[in-house]
Parts: structure tokens; C-alpha cells; sequence
């Protein structure tokens, strides 16, 4: 009797600590990726963005010097998972992309010294998209704050499942592609903060490991 | 009749689409089973060595970052710091380029005014420096380009001292001291003039400055 619920003992413990292990090694392995990624560009003269949403932040940094960290209020992912290694910012997309003001030269000495005309970072949008190589598609938005902003995360909601979700994965599947849809919640001043540090270009790790979206 | 054929026609393409999202959301739900990484078996014999990987290329991580001085300038916050290590020794309220375009009237020539963005080094410094005026001055100030070198220089424009970062950039003093913490610049970075004297008091040639 005893014996026998030694050996049921046993077994239940050595299946836990393999599936420990094996979920020890994932983690490791995962780490090690995104460690050599970030080395890789940390070695180049370049500013760059570590979406670590393992951490739950994104962070700017250059040389492995944390610049900046904005934290991440939610976030989820559909489709292909994500690998940690370095990708390359294609294309930042908006709705009303914000506009450079182009200075008219002065006529006949007048006095223009009041008129102050700026690009700052509070022209910048809070609800964009960026595009990544591998068919990665991340969606910037604003942590949802009153009616408004409640309607606009809704429709945006409705966009996403209900079209480019399902038929951006189709459409990629056709091609055989992978299609990752990522939605990551930030304050409105991080949102713009982000938009303005990242030009086209920009290189990027997402560290995103398997289930940790919420 | 026609309503009939209508409302099958309306079937259809609802069970089209239905049959199209859900392809879609069976294809999404497969790749995301897919999410381990793929594991061999070396890699699984050596956990110990990943572990002494990733503890290695931390070390290489710090060892990139400088010992000595470095500026960081957030141009979003218009905040500059002088850092050593970890230590914060200077925090500054600056200004950083406005941003905005300028085209020369015979439209050959255009000027975006933006601060650059990225890993430079402090490549000169200068003490009562006078401003030797780019073209773009001149167009900005719809006044003719002057032919003579002697014609663009002008004295007490950049403060008291100035600290060049290449490519005609220098961080330098300003007059208009109330609208530091705006983006109001042609490219360059203006400071106070407390804070420009213990920046470059403390700064030598070679420091490092980060901008993003």
C-alpha cells in the first residue's frame, strides 16, 4: 500500500519537474534571444526600441543604456508568435499624420518674432500603427478614458476581430506569410512620446513570450 | 419571388464571410499554438551554458555603456542630462529643433529644422563664440545672401560658450532664455546660461552625447 503511493508520488514529481525544466529551458532560451538581439544592435551607434512586454514596458535605449521607459498599460497579440530579434520599423501609420510647418521667409523687415511656429510632441498622434518586417503589425492606442475615448477603442476593437485580424491572416496565409497583430495600451503622453522617438527606420526587439498576453 | 432570391443571395454571402473570418481565426489560432521556440538537443544539454550565456552577454552589455562622462538629450521633453555611470550630475531644461521646413525661393534647396537624432561626440569647444550664419538665416530673414565671409559672422547670438557635436551642430547659450523647454531651434541645442557653463566646465572633447 505505502509502496504503491511512493511510485504514484514519484511519478506525479517527475513529470512536474520535467515540465519545469522543459518550461526553464523555453525561458532561458527566450532570454538568450532577445539578450543576443539586443546586443547586436547595442553594439551599433543606434537609438533603439525594446518592446519588452514580458516586463510589461517599452524601452528606448542605445549602447544598453536605458534612455527612456514608458510603461505598458495592457496588451494583446493575435496570429504567429514573435520571435526576439532585431527588426526594422518599415512604416509608422496614422490616420492624420502630423504635418511640418513650412516657414515663410520674412518680407520688407517685418516682425514675425511673436509668431512661434513648432513640431512638438504634442502634435504627435496617440492612435497609430507600426509595421515591422515578418508581416508584424503593432497598434499603438491610448488606455481608455471617458465616452470618447471608450467609442474609439470600441470601433477599434471591431476593426481589428472583425476585419484585419481574420483577413489580414487569410490574406497572409494565401502568400504564405505569417500575419502578428500586436495592440499595446500606453498613456496618451507616452503614445506621443513614442511616436516621436521612433523615425522610419527604426531598429526594434519585441519580447513578447508565449502567453503572456492579457 | 424576389424577396425569396433576395434573402438567398443575403445567406450566401453572411455564410461567405463567416466561412472567410473564421478561415482566418482557425489560421491565427494554429500559428499561435506554434509559439515554443524550437529546442535542440545541444541546446538542451547545455542549460548550464545558457545560463552562463546570458550572464556573459549582460556583462558585454554594461561593458558597451561609457564609464566616463555622457550627455543624454530627450528632444520630445527638451531635458538634457550629464551622466556619469548611473549618476545623474547635471539635469537641464534646453531647447531642441522646431521641426519645421524652409525652401529656399528658387525651391533648389530645403531645410528641415530638426535636431539629429542618435550617437555623436563633443568635437570642439568655444569659448565667447561668434555665429558664423548658414545660408538659411538669410533666406529666413528674406535678406540677401552675402558674398563676403566676414558679412555672416555674428558676436553674442550663441551665449558664452559652445560645444560643437559635427555637421555645424553646437549645443550653445541663447537670448531667449524663456522659451527653453520648447522645441524652437534651428537644430541646435540651447541651454541656460548656469547650465551651459557646468556642462562645459565638466565635459571634455570626446563625450559621448546620445540624442533621441
Amino acid at each position: 500500500m505505502h509502496s504503491s503511493r511512493f511510485i504514484f508520488l514519484f511519478i506525479i514529481l517527475f513529470f512536474s519537474m520535467e515540465a519545469a525544466s522543459a518550461t526553464e529551458i523555453q525561458r532561458l532560451m527566450q532570454e538568450n534571444r532577445l539578450l543576443k538581439s539586443e546586443y547586436q544592435l547595442a553594439r551599433t551607434s543606434q537609438i533603439y526600441i525594446l518592446f519588452d512586454l514580458v516586463g510589461k514596458r517599452v524601452q528606448m535605449k542605445a549602447r544598453g543604456i536605458l534612455l527612456k521607459e514608458l510603461p505598458v498599460e495592457k496588451f494583446n497579440l493575435w496570429g504567429a508568435s514573435v520571435q526576439p530579434a532585431p527588426l526594422i520599423l518599415r512604416k509608422k501609420a496614422t490616420l492624420l499624420k502630423p504635418k511640418r510647418i513650412r516657414i515663410k521667409p520674412k518680407k520688407n523687415n517685418e516682425d514675425t518674432s511673436s509668431d512661434i511656429q513648432v513640431f512638438e510632441v504634442e502634435d504627435m498622434p496617440v492612435r497609430y500603427r507600426l509595421d515591422f518586417d515578418n508581416g508584424i503589425h503593432l497598434y499603438i492606442r491610448p488606455k481608455p478614458e471617458g465616452v470618447r475615448s471608450g467609442i474609439l477603442t470600441l470601433f477599434s476593437h471591431l476593426k481589428s476581430y472583425g476585419v484585419t485580424m481574420p483577413l489580414g491572416t487569410l490574406w497572409n496565409a494565401l502568400g504564405k506569410k505569417t500575419f502578428t497583430e500586436l495592440n499595446i495600451y500606453l498613456s496618451p503622453e507616452d503614445a506621443r512620446a513614442l511616436y516621436w522617438a521612433m523615425p522610419e527606420g527604426s531598429p526594434c526587439v519585441i519580447y513578447a513570450f508565449p502567453d503572456t498576453g492579457q | 419571388m424576389d424577396r425569396r432570391r433576395l434573402l438567398k443571395v443575403l445567406i450566401f454571402l453572411f455564410s461567405f464571410l463567416v466561412a472567410i473570418e473564421g478561415a482566418g481565426y482557425l489560421i491565427a489560432w494554429k500559428a499561435s499554438r506554434i509559439n515554443e521556440p524550437h529546442i535542440t538537443e545541444p541546446e538542451k544539454r547545455f542549460l548550464h551554458s545558457l545560463k552562463f550565456q546570458n550572464a556573459l552577454l549582460r556583462k558585454k552589455m554594461e561593458g558597451l555603456q561609457p564609464n566616463d562622462l555622457y550627455i543624454i538629450v530627450d528632444t520630445a521633453r527638451n531635458a538634457l542630462s550629464l551622466r556619469k555611470g548611473r549618476r545623474t550630475i547635471l539635469g537641464a531644461i534646453i531647447s531642441c529643433g522646431s521641426g519645421t521646413i524652409l525652401t529656399d525661393p528658387s525651391g533648389k534647396r530645403e531645410w528641415v529644422f530638426e535636431t539629429p537624432r542618435g550617437e555623436f561626440t563633443i568635437q570642439s569647444k568655444y569659448e565667447k563664440p561668434t555665429w558664423i550664419k548658414p545660408d538659411w538665416a538669410f533666406i529666413e530673414e528674406g535678406k540677401p545672401i552675402p558674398k563676403k565671409s566676414a558679412e555672416r559672422a555674428e558676436s553674442g547670438m550663441l551665449g558664452d560658450y559652445a560645444l560643437g557635436f559635427g555637421n555645424g551642430y553646437f549645443i550653445h547659450g541663447t537670448l531667449y532664455t524663456r522659451l527653453l523647454g520648447r522645441n524652437i531651434t534651428h537644430g541646435c541645442i540651447r541651454m541656460g546660461d548656469q547650465d551651459l557653463k557646468t556642462l562645459y566646465d565638466t565635459v571634455p572633447i570626446g563625450t559621448q552625447i546620445l540624442i533621441f
